[in-house]
C-alpha cells in the first residue's frame, strides 16, 4: 500500500481537485474582503478614504467575507474532503462521477448568483440575512443552490461508502478519518436541510407569497449555522488525525485509541442539536427554559466530545515522542518536531480551539451571555474556531493532500512552515484583540467610531493582526498556485513532511503529561466561567 | 516518502484497521479524562440551572409579548414627548421604540439606585438594545412585533450610551441615545 499509487483514477482525483480550487477562490476573496473590514474596524480613519471605506461599502465586504470565508470556502473544501475520503482513502475511483459534476455546477451557479448579487449592492444582508432586512432574490437562490449542491454531494459521499463496503475495496472497519467524515456527513445533512427550507420560506417571503417570523427565522437559521459549524469542528478534527498519521510516517497509528476517538466522534451527533439555543438566549419569545436547556445545558455537553479529542490528538503526541525516548513528564513538548508542518498544526490548532473553547463558554451560558451576547467577543471566539482552527488544518491537510491529487512536491517547503506559525500568530493577535474589545463592549458588525469609549484604543491592533494572516494568506496561496504550475514531478513528494521516529515499545506507554495540560486548560476554563458570573453581579441588576 | 515504502502495514494508518485491532479498551488515563470532561460539563450547567438562587437579580429577561407595531409606536412616541431629555421619575415605564437609525428618546435621566421598568420593541428590522459604558455591557435583542419588558436598576451614576448591536442597516453604527443616571 503506498500512499502515492491509492487506487482513484484520475476522474477522481479531477473532482476533488475541482472542488479544492473552488475552495481556494473563495478563500481568495474572503481574503480581499478581509483587508477591507480589518481596516474598518481597526478605526484608523485616515486609512477610510484610501480604500473608500464607508458605512454602506463597509457591510458589503463583511457579507462578502462572511459568505466566502464561512460558507463557500469552507464547505468546498470539506465536499473536496467528503470526497477524498470516500474514494482515494478507501482505495477506490469515485462512483457517481456525473452527479459530482452537477453537484459542483449547482454550487458553482449559486455562488456566482449570491456574489453578483452581493457586489450589484442589493444585498448587504451579512451572511445571516435576517428578516425583515431583505436581500435581492437572487442572493437567496444562490444561497439555497448551493446548499442543495452540498447536499448532493453529501449523499453521493454516503453511497460512495456504501460501494466501498459492498466492492470490499478496503478490509476491516471504516478508517478512522473516514468515520470522522461520516459523522460530519450526517449533523451536514441536518444543517443543509433546516438551511434550504428556511431560505426557499425567506425567498417566498420576499416575493410577497407569504409572512415570515424573524424569530422562526432565526432558529431555523441557526438550525443551518450551528449544526455547520459542528461540520466544521468534526472534519477539523479528523483532518487532525489525518495529520498525526501522515506527519509522523505512520507511527502514531499506534497510538490512537480508535474506539475512543470514534466514540468521541459519535458523541457530538447526539448533543449538537439541542445546542442550536446559544444563538436565541437574549431573543425575546422564546421560553426560558428552553434558552437554559437547549442554549446553555446542551453546548455545555456538546464541548465534552471535543474537550475528548483534545486529549487524544495530544497523548498520541505524546506517545510517540516517549516511546522514541523523551519520558519526563512534560518534557516531550519541547521536542515536538515544530518544523513539520503536520506537528505544528496539530499544535496550533489545538491551541486556538484551547482559546475558541475557553471564550465560547460566558457565550453559551444564558446569564454571562447578556454582557457578551453580539460583542467583538463573539467573531474574537469564532475566529479561534474556524480561522486558526479549521482553516489552518484544513490548509495544511492541502499541503499533503495536493501532492497525493497532483503527483508534485509543494513549491516551497520552508514557506510551509512560515507559512503555519504567521497565520497562527495573525489569527491569535487578531482574536485576542476581538476578545478584549467584546469584553468592553465594543459591538460586532458595527463601523462606529471607536473613540466613543476610551478602552476602545486598542483597535487598531485588529489591523495588526489581519495583515499578518492575510499575509500568511497570500503566502499560502502562491504556494499552492506555484505547486500546480511549477511543482517538480518524481519520488520524494514528500519530503521535509514527515518525522521519523524509532519506536522502542508501542502499548502502555503514559500520556500523562497530555491529561496534567489538559486539566491546566479545565482549570482555565473553569475559572474564567465563574470570574464572567462575578463580572455580572457586579452589573446593575437586570431581570 | 521512501519511509513509507518500506515500513507501512496496509492494514493500518488512513487505511482501515480490523475489528479486533482498534478496538481496545480505554486506558486508565482515557477513564479519567471522560469522566472529568463530563464532570466539567455538568458543573457548567449546573451552575447556569441554579443561579436563580444565588443571583436572582442578574437573569436574562423573562418578559416579552406580542404586540402591533402601530400601538407600541404610539406608546413610545408618547414617552418621548414627555420625557425626552428629561428626568423619569421612578414609577413611570419607560418605552422605547427602535427604528432605523434611531431610537425613539434621544436622552433620558435616571436616579441611581432606583428600579426601573423597560419596554423595547422595533417598528421594522431587528435591532438590538446595547448598554454601554461605567464597565457596564448589556446586550438584549429588540424585535419587531415583540416587546422585550425588563427591570433595571443602575448601581454607579454616569453616562451611559445605548448603542445598537444588531446589524440593520447602513446607519446601523449611527444608532445611539444616552442614559443618565444620577445621584
Ligand atoms: C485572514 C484574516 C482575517 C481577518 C483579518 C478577518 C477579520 C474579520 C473581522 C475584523 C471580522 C469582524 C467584523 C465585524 O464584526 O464588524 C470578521 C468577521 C468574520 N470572519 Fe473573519 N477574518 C479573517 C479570516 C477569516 C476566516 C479564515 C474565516 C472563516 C473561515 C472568517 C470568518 C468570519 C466570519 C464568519 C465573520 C462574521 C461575519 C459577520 O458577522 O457577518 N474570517 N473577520
Ligand atoms: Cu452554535
Ligand atoms: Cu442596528
Amino acid at each position: 500500500m503506498d500512499l502515492v499509487k491509492f487506487k482513484a483514477d484520475n476522474k477522481t482525483k479531477q473532482v476533488i481537485f475541482a472542488n479544492f480550487l473552488m475552495a481556494l477562490v473563495s478563500i481568495v476573496i474572503g481574503g480581499i474582503a478581509a483587508i477591507f473590514i480589518a481596516i474598518g474596524r481597526s478605526g484608523i480613519s485616515e486609512l477610510f478614504s484610501l480604500l473608500n471605506i464607508n458605512h454602506e461599502y463597509y457591510y458589503r465586504w463583511l457579507t462578502l467575507h462572511g459568505m466566502n470565508m464561512l460558507i463557500f470556502w469552507i464547505l468546498w473544501f470539506e465536499v473536496a474532503l467528503l470526497y477524498f475520503t470516500s474514494t482515494v482513502i478507501l482505495n477506490q475511483s469515485i462512483h457517481g462521477y456525473k452527479i459530482a459534476l452537477t453537484s459542483l455546477t449547482t454550487m458553482l451557479y449559486g455562488q456566482i448568483l449570491v456574489e453578483y448579487s452581493i457586489l450589484s449592492g442589493e444585498s448587504d444582508v451579512l451572511f445571516t440575512a435576517y428578516p425583515p432586512l431583505a436581500a435581492d432574490n437572487l442572493f437567496y437562490a444562490g444561497y439555497i443552490l448551493f446548499l442543495l449542491g452540498t447536499g448532493v454531494a453529501v449523499i453521493l459521499f454516503f453511497v460512495n461508502i456504501y460501494k466501498a463496503k459492498v466492492n470490499e475495496t478496503y478490509k476491516g472497519s471504516l478508517p478512522l478519518v473516514t468515520w470522522g467524515a461520516a459523522i460530519a456527513g450526517i449533523i451536514a445533512i441536518t444543517a443543509i436541510f433546516q438551511g434550504i427550507i428556511i431560505l426557499t420560506n425567506t425567498l417566498a417571503w420576499k416575493i410577497g407569497l407569504i409572512s415570515i417570523n424573524p424569530m422562526t427565522y432565526r432558529w431555523f437559521f441557526w438550525g443551518l449555522g450551528h449544526n455547520a459549524q459542528y461540520v466544521n469542528v468534526v472534519a477539523t478534527i479528523a483532518v487532525l488525525y489525518a495529520l498525526i498519521v501522515l506527519g509522523t510516517g505512520f507511527k502514531t497509528i499506534n497510538f490512537i485509541n480508535e474506539r475512543y476517538a470514534k466514540l468521541a466522534f459519535a458523541l457530538v451527533t447526539l448533543f449538537v442539536i439541542p445546542g442550536i439555543g446559544h444563538h436565541i438566549l437574549v431573543d425575546p419569545g422564546f421560553s426560558t427554559i428552553l434558552k437554559q436547556a437547549s442554549g446553555s445545558v446542551g453546548s455545555h455537553f456538546l464541548s465534552v466530545p471535543t474537550m475528548l479529542h483534545a486529549f487524544a490528538l495530544l497523548g498520541a503526541l505524546e506517545a510517540t515522542l516517549r516511546s522514541s525516548g523523551h519520558t519526563s513528564l512534560l518534557g516531550w513538548i519541547r521536542k515536538i518536531p515544530w518544523k513539520n508542518p503536520a506537528m505544528a498544526t496539530i499544535v496550533l490548532v489545538l491551541i486556538s480551539f484551547g482559546i475558541g473553547g475557553i471564550t465560547a463558554q460566558p457565550l453559551t451560558t444564558l446569564q454571562p451571555n447578556l454582557n457578551y451576547h453580539n460583542t467583538f467577543w463573539v467573531p474574537g471566539h469564532f475566529h479561534f474556531m474556524v480561522a486558526g482552527g479549521t482553516t489552518l488544518a484544513f490548509m495544511t491537510l492541502i499541503y499533503y493532500m495536493l501532492p497525493i491529487l497532483i503527483s508534485k512536491r509543494i513549491y516551497s517547503i520552508k514557506l510551509v512552515t512560515i507559512q503555519i506559525y504567521l497565520f497562527f500568530l495573525g489569527i491569535l493577535i487578531l482574536g485576542l484583540s476581538m476578545i478584549m474589545l467584546g469584553y468592553e463592549g465594543v459591538p460586532r458588525r458595527t463601523l462606529i467610531n471607536s473613540s466613543l469609549l476610551p478602552s476602545w484604543s486598542i483597535s487598531p491592533l485588529i489591523l495588526v493582526g489581519g495583515t499578518l494572516a492575510i499575509t500568511a494568506g497570500i503566502m499560502f496561496v502562491l504556494n499552492v498556485l506555484l505547486t500546480i504550475l511549477l511543482g517538480k514531478q518524481g519520488e520524494n513528494i514528500f519530503e521535509g513532511f514527515i518525522t521519523n521516529y524509532d519506536i522502542k515499545e508501542t502499548s502502555n506507554v503514559s500520556k500523562k503529561g497530555s491529561l496534567v495540560v489538559c486539566f491546566i486548560v479545565i482549570v482555565i476554563l473553569l475559572l474564567i466561567f465563574f470570574i464572567s458570573f462575578v463580572r455580572l453581579t457586579y452589573m446593575p441588576s437586570l431581570y | 516518502m521512501e519511509y513509507i515504502h518500506r515500513h507501512i502495514n496496509p492494514k493500518m494508518a488512513l487505511i482501515s484497521r480490523s475489528f479486533e485491532d482498534w478496538y481496545k479498551k480505554f486506558s486508565k488515563e482515557e477513564k479519567i479524562w471522560i469522566i472529568t470532561a463530563f464532570i466539567v460539563a455538568i458543573i457548567l450547567a449546573t451552575t447556569t440551572v441554579t443561579w436563580h438562587i444565588f443571583d436572582s437579580k442578574h437573569q436574562v429577561p423573562s418578559y416579552s409579548k406580542e404586540i402591533d407595531p402601530y400601538v407600541f409606536k404610539e406608546m413610545a412616541i408618547n414617552f418621548s414627548r414627555e420625557y425626552n431629555n428629561k428626568f423619569i421619575p421612578p414609577n413611570v415605564d419607560i418605552y422605547i421604540a427602535a427604528q432605523q437609525y434611531y431610537w425613539s428618546v434621544q436622552k433620558i435621566i435616571l436616579k441611581k439606585n432606583t428600579d426601573y421598568r423597560f419596554y423595547v420593541a422595533s417598528l421594522d428590522v431587528i435591532h438590538g438594545f446595547t448598554i454601554v459604558g461605567n464597565g457596564v455591557v448589556y446586550n438584549l435583542m429588540v424585535m419587531p412585533g415583540m416587546t422585550y419588558g425588563f427591570t433595571i436598576n443602575f448601581n454607579k451614576e454616569g453616562k451611559y450610551y445605548v448603542i445598537c448591536s444588531e446589524y440593520c442597516g447602513y446607519g446601523h453604527g449611527e444608532m445611539r441615545m444616552i442614559i443618565e443616571v444620577i445621584t
